[in-house]
């Protein structure tokens, strides 16, 4: 009973104030691309140590949720992931939103992204101690097979031919070990160059290799950017909530893949939305159809980067361990105000936690109006203004964007170069989306497997190091599953063939 | 900018695919070449991917030779409006940190709106697309700089002088 | 990379029209004089990501900074390379003493002596060094080396099968390990991790034996870990049940240093007026309470100070890094 209390203290006027500027911020914020979620909780932070400590709370975390699911506007609209977490939003936003179900599919990520963040609230008020003692349980070895897994991807996101898949791939795990490496201390693939020693920024990498295309092929034709909606459909609230209804197992597993994902420090939730993509494809009746504008595409990956939210702040106040990097902002705003993450944030902190935990729930109720409304005017105004305009504000906010990353002009040239070689790599069927998994799970990769090996041979088994620890093998028979699974379904679908002829993408 | 289920034209694929496996062939060799002063634990990532890469390059290669590839027919469209906007990018990618922020930006965004747009231009709507981008670009510019601090270049070229 | 933020009084409608006249005037405009210093915001820049220790500290002085100056330090991040890339622009950035960057030891001395990174270590003008963390050897509390000689029993008994991580090679944690080995005569495995997070992580979830980190990180998890030794003179003040290094036998100080450098034209004046905002900083009695409690040891290098602390240890620095194999 006192947690409710607590938690109803988050209704008082100024917290709910505070909520509602947090999420419309971070909404915009989000919607930019370039501008994460980390930068809106940093910037943030200095105005919060004026505040009592859960008016601060409260807003960073209304920020963090707004700015994750404002990320789906841009991956809906323009094709560019507004923040890492909103990859595979592109993957079926964009199409819907091409042939002129944008609204839809906005309507359907405000939707999915509450039913998300509910989930990861309530893990975090009920399962935080427990789920954290799972995060730990994941050694360098679980994350080396987190990312085999997640590379399996890579048939499922590679359009037409999975051998050019595969080798977009390894170009992006290459492009991830450009710079100084953790391992080993050296400076890889840098050539003399002193720019290149941070190696290749992940977001302004995404930045280039979606938008940049999209650009490019704006400009060659005066044809429209989006097909324009019919008029006076409004936000399309009844088929979007029917479709949820439909997709309802599909949004439940996405958010439990969100929460798990997310309470694992290194991961994040690009790796969650993809991996509750992927699993939503794997299941579908209608697996063909994903990224060709299948809205329970971007259920998954809503509900799941939204699900981030709160599975991220699971190890980072139990532990005291940042599970996302915009929680590693907040746990130092805890710090700097006085809080000692640990056990004591659910007893002798509890006030501020639950108070904090039901801020949290109220910024993700507020999403749903304040998401329709702002979702709404964002799409019609991307369809409405003239292509001149288009052209030059896209262009405008990937350069600031890619810039305001960490303040290097050189990042922007790095994302322009990007973006076109992704362009001439697509015309020759190798589409981003591998290389940008690459690009994502390469450090993951490379480094649970020297630590897994070091480890190993430290213990005086490798084998025994990458076999033979349960949590291991579980994700190894994942990985089994994925690459199999497809096998058996085609053997199958040769077997008896129907009308699956015609389904071919 | 049709959705993409319907079936798309597709044209022959082979010269392309041979050119696009040797060129990766190449990239991955050159990632193993200069992978050779690095210590044992940094190089045996880079390594395995590279020789991954090359080992599917060769048989991209093989197949596009033994069979017939097609690949979709790309997006019809001005190449040389689209050599343009790669064109802009670059230089202005290049001239922020000389230039700074506006001045590379103003200079790129006009360039930006005379290629994308295929109408005739009018006085009247010289004047509006010019009243709205500079409010476009204001109101971006208010927001970095101002709210969110973000030091943005001011251009090397204008301290020197 | 100049300050934007003074024009934050003119109206967004004499923004909007000035735009292109803007960048030009902003250059001489600012030309700065120590009278008056500081007069607006001053951009501060952390070469790496938010939440480490650099980031915490300088979150911290944020607040004393207002109180002390009227004007507000304006966090920013500049990450990747450890540091390298924001250390390498440093001196392309104006030098009106509104712009000053976080700097560490051993990183600033360590880094050029491998691969050009794109600066030396000479070219920092660092003007003041607040703190440092000392290195400490971390296990959980339940773990069975109750002291540090059990952990020496057990890696003499099998060498390299005690399991330590650390945040990166050729890092502090690195060269703390190494300095150990060869102070103790034992072989321990080294597994380096990205960042002091990462390396207590897999502590916690036993996936190594030890952790090399700093008396923070035991500070930050004091309800999990514990201790074995501390490489600082004298024990901390917030953990005096733990044994330093030298109490033991074993010669061996050392952590990591923190401070703040401004790009190399930036003038005296301002360079020793900045330098005492800092040192003040780390007299206010508020600030030593939290940074002790969060596990940092003061110390006070002012500008003047700064060559010969600078001096001594590069020399320490260079030694480590001649047993090391980074420099012959």
């Amino acid at each position: 009973m006192e947690t409710l209390s607590f938690m109803a203290a988050a209704l008082s006027p100024l917290n709910l104030l505070l909520a509602v500027i947090g999420v419309a911020a971070g909404i915009v914020i989000g919607a930019l691309p370039g501008l994460s979620a980390t930068m809106a909780v940093a910037v943030l932070v200095p105005v919060t140590f004026g505040m009592p400590p859960e008016a601060a709370l409260i807003m960073l975390g209304a920020i963090y949720t707004g700015a994750i699911y404002g990320g789906s506007y841009a991956a809906i609209l323009v094709n560019t992931p507004g923040t890492p977490s909103a990859i595979a939003t592109t993957f079926d936003g964009y199409p819907m939103a091409q042939r002129g179900d944008g609204d839809l599919a906005v309507t359907l990520s405000t939707l999915s992204s509450v039913i998300g963040g509910l989930v990861g609230a309530l893990a975090l008020l009920t399962l935080a101690p427990l789920l954290a003692q799972i995060a730990l349980r994941f050694g360098p070895v679980e994350y080396f097979w987190l990312a085999i897994f997640g590379l399996t991807l890579i048939s499922a996101l590679s359009e037409g031919s999975t051998l050019k898949g595969f080798i977009g791939a390894g170009v992006g795990l290459l492009l991830s070990t450009v710079g100084v490496s953790v391992i080993g201390g050296d400076i890889r693939y840098s050539f003399g160059s002193q720019f290149l020693l941070g190696g290749i920024e992940t977001i302004s990498a995404l930045i280039g290799l979606y938008c940049i295309p999209v650009l490019i092929d704006l400009v060659a034709t005066p044809s429209a950017h989006l097909q324009p909606p019919e008029k006076g459909r409004g936000i399309r609230l009844g088929e979007g909530l029917a479709l949820i209804w439909r997709g309802k197992l599909n949004a439940a597993r996405s958010a439990v893949i969100g929460t798990l994902v997310a309470i694992l420090p290194g991961a994040g939730g690009s790796i969650a939305s993809l991996v509750s993509y992927s699993e939503a494809r794997r299941t579908s009746k209608r697996s063909e159809r994903f990224g060709h504008g299948e809205p329970d595409g971007v259920i998954a990956t809503e509900t799941a980067n939204n699900a981030t939210v709160g599975g991220g702040f699971i190890p980072t106040f139990v532990l005291g361990i940042p599970g996302t990097p915009p929680d590693a902002v907040i746990l130092g705003a805890l710090l700097v105000q006085g809080f000692r993450t640990g056990p004591e944030m659910f007893t002798t902190n509890a006030s501020v936690t639950y108070t904090f935990i039901g801020g949290l729930v109220i910024a993700t109720l507020l999403m749903l109006p304040m998401g329709l409304l702002i979702g709404r005017y964002a799409f019609k105004s991307i369809v409405s203004i003239p292509k001149a305009l288009l052209v030059p504000s896209i262009a405008f906010m990937t350069v600031i964007g890619t810039y305001a990353i960490r303040n290097n002009p050189f990042d922007v040239v790095v994302m322009v170069a990007l973006g076109v070689i992704g362009w001439v790599l697509a015309r020759y069927g190798i589409k981003p989306s591998p290389i940008v998994l690459g690009l994502i799970l390469g450090p993951i990769a490379e480094q649970g497997f020297v630590q897994g090996y070091l480890i190993g041979n430290a213990s005086g088994s490798v084998f025994g190091a990458f076999f033979g620890r349960p949590l291991s093998l579980a994700i190894i028979a994942m990985v089994l599953l994925s690459v199999l699974y497809p096998v058996w379904r085609t053997y199958r679908a040769r077997r008896l063939p129907k009308e699956s002829e015609e389904a071919r993408p | 900018m049709k959705p993409s289920i319907e079936p798309t034209e597709r044209v022959a694929a082979r010269g392309s695919d041979a050119s696009l496996a040797l060129v990766m062939l190449v990239i991955s060799l050159g990632a193993l070449w200069f992978s050779q002063d690095m210590s044992i634990m940094a190089s045996v990532f880079p390594r395995t991917i590279a020789a991954l890469v090359a080992a599917f390059s060769v048989a991209l290669l093989l197949r596009s030779l033994l069979m017939r590839p097609t690949r979709p027919r790309p997006e019809p469209g001005s190449v040389a409006r689209r050599l343009w906007l790669i064109a802009v990018l670059l230089v202005w990618s290049l001239a922020l940190k000389w230039l700074g922020f506006l001045a590379s930006s103003l200079l790129s965004a006009v360039c930006l709106v005379m290629l994308s747009h295929y109408h005739a231009w009018t006085p009247k709507r010289v004047a509006g697309y010019a009243i709205v981008l500079l409010l476009i670009i204001g109101l971006f510019y208010g927001l970095f700089a101002i709210i969110l601090n973000v030091p943005l270049p001011v251009g090397l070229l204008w301290r020197t002088l | 990379m100049r300050q934007t933020s003074r024009f934050k009084t003119l109206g967004l409608s004499t923004l909007v029209a000035g735009m292109l006249g803007a960048s030009a005037f902003a250059g001489p405009a600012l030309a700065a004089d120590a009278e008056g210093y500081p007069d607006h915001n001053v951009q501060y820049i952390i070469p790496f990501g938010p939440g480490g220790e650099s980031d915490i500290s300088a979150r911290l002085q944020q607040q004393y900074f207002q109180e002390l100056t009227g004007q507000q330090l304006i966090i920013q991040y500049m990450a990747g390379g450890g540091g390298a890339v924001g250390w390498s622009q440093l001196n392309e950035m104006a030098s009106d003493g509104y712009t000053i960057m976080g700097t560490n030891l051993p990183h600033i001395i360590l880094k050029p002596m491998g691969k050009d990174p794109g600066f030396t270590t000479e070219e920092l003008k660092n003007f003041h060094y607040f703190h440092y963390s000392p290195d400490a050897l971390i296990v959980t509390n339940d773990s069975p080396y109750k002291t540090l000689d059990d952990l020496i029993a057990a890696a003499k008994k099998a060498p390299g099968s005690v399991t330590v991580s650390g945040s990166g090679t050729q890092s502090a944690n690195d060269i703390a390990n190494q300095r150990f080995e060869s102070l103790a005569d034992v072989k321990t495995t080294y597994i380096p991790f990205k960042g002091t997070g990462a390396a207590v992580t897999a502590l916690l979830g036993d996936q190594v034996k030890a952790e090399w980190g700093y008396t923070t990180t035991a500070a930050n998890h004091s309800d999990k870990v514990r201790m074995l030794a501390v490489a600082s003179e004298e024990r901390h003040p917030l953990f005096p049940d733990v044994p330093t290094f030298k109490e033991l036998g074993y010669d061996m100080t050392g952590g990591a240093y923190r401070g703040i450098a401004v790009p190399q034209g930036t003038s005296e004046e301002i360079t020793k007026k900045l330098s005492d905002i800092f040192s003040q900083i780390n007299q206010n009695p508020e600030f030593r309470q939290k940074m002790e409690d969060l596990g940092f040891v003061l110390i006070d290098v002012p500008y003047e100070e700064m060559d010969a602390f600078m001096a001594k240890r590069s020399k320490e620095y260079e030694q480590v890094a001649r047993e090391m194999g980074i420099i012959e």
